[in-house]
C-alpha cells in the first residue's frame, strides 16, 4: 500500500471537514475509510491492471496541491449551446444552480446522504469529496427538454480535485437526454472523479451522450451506474478524443423485464492519451436485450483498454447480448489491450462477442488510389467510415457535427 | 447413425468405464510434503545430486508460494501434507523385457485398451505407460533407437542422457513459473521423455499413458519434447483414474522445445475421473503445458479433449520465438454434473511473422461451470503477426455456466487479431429437424455436438478420434431431456 497517497486524502478530507454539512459527515467519515482500507487501484488490481490510476496519479498529480477557490474569470454562458434546454453548470466539480438556466422545476442541488452506496474507490472517493450533489427527478408521463450539463475546470491558480455527483431518476414513461461536456482552463493539473446514477424506471428512456476532449494535463475517472426497471431503455454514447487519462466505468443493471441498453464509443487518440473503457451489464431478467460497439483509431504512443462484461444470470432467458471492439492501430508505440467477457449461466440465449485490431484495409485504399483520390485523403475517408457507424444513436443532429467535425479535423489534419 | 447409437447404448448403464481400480503391492512414501519427501524420492530415483538441489530449490521456493486464487473454479483447499507424493508398484520398476513384467500389470493396461505387447500390436504406436508415480514400460524403444529418437521414461533419461536433461529440463516452465510448476518440480516422479534428432521424421505416433491406482496419492508427471531441427514428431496422452469419494491432485507439468523447422503436434484425451454425480471425488487437474517455437519456422499444435476430471485448470501454451513461427490450439472441453473446468491457452508473440490459430469449443452440461481463458500477446517486435480465435459454447440445461474470458494486447500497428465468440443452446429447430428425419432425440443432440466439436475433433490422430467421440458421448449422457 502506498501510504504517502493515502496520507495526502486524509489530510484534505480533515481540511475540508468543517466545510461539510453535519447531516451527511458520518456517510462522508465511512466513504473516506472505505478508501483509506481498500488504496486507489494499481497494476495489482484486475480492473486496473492496464490502468495503474495510483501510479497515473502519484506521478501526475499532488493531493496536497489542491486549490479549493471557486471563482474564476471564465464567462459560462459564452460555452452554452444555443439551443432552447436546460444548461446546467459546474465548476471544478461544483454544481453551481445560480449560473445554469432550469427551465422546468426538476432539478436541485442537494447534499450526499446515506442512499448513495459506494462499491468502488472512486465511488467512496466521490462521496467523501463531493461538495454537492445534483438531482434530476422527472415525473411521469412528462418529457424535458433536453440537459446540457457543462462541466468547467479552472487550474489556473493551482490543482484541482472535481468531484461532480449526479442522481438521476427518470420515472415511468418519461424520456431523458442528456449531454455533457467539458471545458478547462489553466495548466495546472486536474483530477475529475466523476460519479452519475442513472435510476430509468419502467418505459423510460435516457440518452447520456459524452464527449470527452481533454487537455494531456486532465485525469479523469468517471464511474457511471445505471439501473433498468421492465421495459426501459438506456443509451450511452462516449467519444473520447484526448486527455491524460479517461476512464470510463460504465454498469448497467437490467433488473426488469424486456430492458434494452445500447452502448456506442469511439476513441480517436494520438499523443501519450491513455483511454480505458470498462462496461459492465448484468441481466438478471428475461427478454432483455444489449448492444454494444467500440471503435477506435490509436496513433503516436496512444494506449486504449477495452473490457466488456456481460454478465447473463440463471433467470435471464432469452436474453440476446451482443458486443463488439473493433480497432485500428496506426503506429508501433501505440498498444490496445482489450479483454470482451462474456459470463453466462442460462441456456436459452444468444450472446456473442468479437473484437479485431488491425490496420487500413490495404484493398480498400488501393480501389480509392486507383480513381486517383490521393494517399491522405484515401486514408482519411476510410477512418471517417470507419468512425462514423459509431454516431448513428446520438440524438442532436448539432452534436453529432460537432464530433463530426472533430474526427475529421483530428484525420485530415 | 448405428455407431453413435451403439456408443450411447453401449455406456448407457456406466458412469465412468475407467472406475475399478487393482491392488498391486506399493512402494510408498509416507504420506506430508518436506525436504525429506524430495531427497526420498530422488534417492529412490538414483538421481545425480544436480537434479536434487535442483528439487530442493523448487521446494524451497514453492514453500513460499501461496496457492493462486483467480481462477473462475472453487474447491475446498487442499491439504498438501495429506497427500502421498511417491506410489511405486513394487514389482514394476526396472524391466529388461515385457515377459518379466508383472502379468497384473499388463493386465491393467489390456483393461484400458492399451496393448504394452509390442508383436500384437497392429497399430504402431509407441507407449510409455506410467502407473503412479513410476514409468512402468515403455515400448518400441528399439525401433525407435534405430533412428536416433530417444523415447523412454523420464528417470531412465535422467541416468542415460543427463546432458540431454541438464539442459532442456525447465528451459520452457521454469521451476518458479507458477505454484504448481513449482510443486511438480520438488517432487515430481516420473513421466516421459522423448528426443528426436535433426531431420528425422518420427515414424509413429508416441504416447504416454498415465493411469494413477493408489488412493490418496498425487501424481506429478513430467514430460519432455525436444525436437531439433526439421523434426516432426506427434505425441499423444491419455489418462484416468480409479473412482474413488476423496478428491485427487494431478499437477504434471508438460514442455516442449521446436528447434527451427520442427513441428510437434500433442494431442491430449483427458478422461480423469471427474467425480460422481453429486461431485464427490474426482481428479483435481492443475496442468502447466508450454511450447517454445525456439527456432524459424517451427510449428507446435496442442489438441486437447478435455472430459473428465472434477477441476481442470490448464493452459496449454505456445512461446513463439522464431521468426514465421505458428502455435496452434485446438480444444473440446465438456464438463457434466458438477465439474468445473477453467482451460485456454497464451499465445505469446514475440517473433515477427508469427501466427497462431485458436479453437475452443466448450460444452457445459449438468450443474458445470467451464471457463475459457485466454491470453494473445502481440510484442512489438512481432511485426506482422497474426492470429484468430474462436471460442463457442454450447449449454445443455439452465443450471450450467459458460464464461470467456478472453485477453488481447496488441503493441505493433502490422499485426492483426480477430477474436470471436458465441454462446447458446441446442436450437429446438435444429433437433425438430433432425427428429423429422427419424433421429431420436438422443442420437440428434449426440450428432449436434459432434458437429459442433468437429473442427478440433479433425486435428485428433486416428486413433484417438474414435476413442474422443466416443467419450464427448458419453460425458453427454443423459443430459438432454
Amino acid at each position: 500500500m502506498d501510504i504517502s497517497v493515502i496520507n495526502s486524502i486524509q489530510e484534505q478530507f480533515n481540511k475540508n471537514e468543517a466545510t461539510y454539512l453535519a447531516a451527511s459527515l458520518t456517510h462522508r467519515k465511512s466513504a473516506l475509510d472505505f478508501v483509506l482500507l481498500h488504496d486507489l487501484p494499481d497494476r495489482k488490481d484486475e480492473e486496473y491492471k492496464y490502468t495503474p490510476v495510483n501510479r497515473i496519479l502519484k506521478k501526475n498529480f499532488d493531493f496536497e496541491k489542491i486549490v479549493t477557490s471557486n471563482s474564476t474569470h471564465l464567462n459560462f454562458k459564452d460555452h452554452f449551446y444555443k439551443l432552447k434546454g436546460n444548461h446546467l453548470v459546474f465548476l471544478n466539480g461544483t454544481y453551481l444552480p445560480a449560473q445554469s438556466i432550469i427551465l422546468n422545476d426538476i432539478c436541485c442541488q442537494t447534499e450526499v446522504d446515506s442512499k448513495q452506496t459506494f462499491k468502488d474507490v472512486f465511488d467512496a472517493l466521490n462521496v467523501a469529496f463531493c461538495k454537492n450533489s445534483l438531482k434530476i427527478e422527472v415525473n411521469e408521463h412528462y418529457r424535458p427538454q433536453p440537459f446540457f450539463i457543462y462541466y468547467f475546470y479552472d487550474s489556473e491558480q493551482g490543482q484541482v480535485f472535481g468531484n461532480p455527483n449526479i442522481q438521476i431518476t427518470a420515472h415511468s414513461n418519461t424520456r431523458i437526454q442528456i449531454l455533457e461536456k467539458t471545458i478547462s482552463t489553466g495548466t495546472h493539473p486536474v483530477f475529475i472523479n466523476k460519479k452519475v446514477g442513472v435510476h430509468v424506471k419502467a418505459n423510460a428512456q435516457v440518452n447520456i451522450t459524452k464527449i470527452q476532449n481533454y487537455k494531456k494535463h486532465i485525469f479523469q475517472v468517471y464511474n457511471l451506474e445505471v439501473n433498468q426497471d421492465a421495459q426501459s431503455t438506456f443509451n450511452s454514447n462516449v467519444y473520447s478524443f484526448a486527455g491524460g487519462l479517461i476512464r470510463n466505468n460504465l454498469s448497467i443493471n437490467q433488473l426488469g423485464e424486456h430492458c434494452e441498453s445500447h452502448m456506442h464509443g469511439l476513441y480517436l487518440i494520438t499523443g501519450h492519451s491513455h483511454v480505458d473503457n470498462h462496461t459492465s451489464v448484468n441481466h438478471t431478467q428475461p427478454n432483455s436485450y444489449s448492444n454494444e460497439l467500440y471503435k477506435g483509431i490509436l496513433d503516436e504512443n496512444a494506449r486504449a483498454v477495452f473490457n466488456g462484461k456481460i454478465f447473463v444470470r440463471p433467470e435471464a432467458q432469452k436474453t440476446n447480448a451482443f458486443q463488439s471492439n473493433q480497432n485500428i492501430n496506426l503506429s508501433d508505440s501505440a498498444s490496445i489491450h482489450t479483454k470482451p467477457q462474456l459470463e453466462i449461466w442460462a441456456d436459452d440465449v444468444k450472446c456473442s462477442h468479437g473484437c479485431t485490431v488491425g490496420q487500413m484495409d490495404e484493398e480498400a485504399l488501393f480501389y480509392l488510389r486507383a480513381r486517383g483520390i490521393g494517399k491522405n485523403q484515401a486514408k482519411a475517408l476510410i477512418l471517417i467510415a470507419f468512425s462514423e457507424q459509431s454516431l448513428e444513436y446520438i440524438p442532436f443532429e448539432f452534436v453529432k457535427e460537432e464530433i463530426d467535425t472533430l474526427i475529421r479535423k483530428r484525420l485530415i489534419g | 447413425m448405428s455407431t453413435d447409437d451403439q456408443v450411447l447404448e453401449e455406456f448407457t448403464s456406466k458412469e465412468y468405464e475407467h472406475g475399478w481400480s487393482v491392488d498391486f503391492e506399493a512402494d510408498e512414501a509416507p504420506m506430508g510434503l518436506n525436504e525429506d519427501i524430495v531427497k526420498f524420492i530422488s534417492h529412490k530415483k538414483n538421481e545425480p545430486e544436480w537434479l536434487l538441489a535442483w528439487r530442493l530449490k523448487s521446494f524451497r521456493y514453492w514453500a513460499q508460494l501461496e496457492e493462486p486464487k483467480w481462477g473462475n473454479v472453487h474447491y475446498p483447499k487442499i491439504d498438501y501434507q495429506a497427500l502421498k507424493y511417491y506410489s511405486a508398484p513394487k514389482k514394476g520398476g526396472k524391466v529388461k523385457s515385457l515377459d518379466e513384467l508383472d502379468p497384473e500389470m499388463i493386465k491393467t493396461f489390456e483393461r484400458l485398451g492399451i496393448s504394452l505387447n509390442e508383436q500384437k500390436r497392429l497399430s504402431g504406436i509407441a507407449v510409455d505407460a506410467v502407473i503412479d508415480s513410476v514409468s512402468v514400460a515403455t515400448t518400441f524403444k528399439e525401433t525407435l533407437g534405430k533412428l536416433g529418437i530417444i523415447f523412454c521414461s523420464f528417470s531412465e533419461a535422467v541416468l542415460e542422457h543427463p546432458e540431454l536433461i541438464k539442459k532442456y529440463l525447465g528451459s520452457v516452465v521454469p521451476a518458479a513459473d507458477n505454484y504448481y510448476a513449482a510443486l511438480n518440480s520438488a517432487v515430481f516422479s516420473d513421466g516421459s521423455f522423448c528426443y528426436i534428432p535433426r531431420g528425422v521424421r518420427c515414424p509413429m505416433e508416441l504416447s504416454t499413458y498415465f493411469r494413477i491406482n493408489a488412493a490418496n496419492t498425487g501424481q506429478f508427471e513430467r514430460t519432455l519434447i525436444v525436437a531439433e531441427d526439421d523434426s516432426y514428431v506427434s505425441y499423444l496422452e491419455g489418462c484416468t483414474a480409479p473412482m474413488r469419494d476423496e478428491n485427487q491432485l494431478h499437477a504434471a507439468v508438460v514442455e516442449i522445445y521446436a528447434a527451427k523447422n520442427a513441428e510437434v503436434k500433442y494431442s491430449t484425451v483427458q478422461n480423469w475421473y471427474p467425480g460422481n454425480k453429486e461431485g464427490v471425488g474426482g481428479i483435481y487437474n492443475f496442468v502447466t503445458k508450454r511450447g517454445i517455437c525456439a527456432g524459424d519456422h517451427a510449428k507446435i499444435s496442442w489438441t486437447q479433449v478435455e472430459t473428465g476430471s472434477a477441476v481442470t485448470w490448464k493452459y496449454p501454451s505456445c512461446i513463439l520465438k522464431g521468426d514465421y513461427s505458428i502455435g496452434e490450439f485446438y480444444s473440446v472441453a465438456v464438463t457434466n454434473n458438477y465439474q468445473q473446468a477453467d482451460t485456454g491457452t497464451k499465445m505469446i508473440h514475440l517473433g515477427k511473422h508469427t501466427k497462431s490459430r485458436i479453437v475452443s469449443k466448450g460444452i457445459s452440461a449438468g450443474k458445470s461451470q467451464n471457463s475459457y481463458r485466454g491470453h494473445v500477446n502481440i510484442s512489438k517486435r512481432a511485426t506482422h503477426s497474426r492470429n484468430f480465435s474462436q471460442c463457442d459454447s454450447l449449454l445443455m440445461g439452465n443450471q450450467c455456466g459458460a464464461h470467456t474470458f478472453p485477453y488481447i494486447d496488441v503493441e505493433n500497428s502490422s499485426s492483426q487479431i480477430e477474436h470471436e465468440a458465441t454462446t447458446s443452446k441446442i436450437g429446438e429447430d435444429q433437433i425438430f429437424y433432425c427428429k423429422q428425419r427419424g433421429l431420436d432425440e438422443e442420437s440428434s443432440v449426440a450428432l449436434i455436438v459432434n458437429g459442433f466439436a468437429k473442427e478440433v475433433m479433425n486435428n485428433l490422430p486416428m486413433e484417438f478420434a474414435v476413442e474422443a467421440q466416443k467419450l464427448l458421448a458419453l460425458t453427454l449422457e443423459g443430459s438432454v431431456g
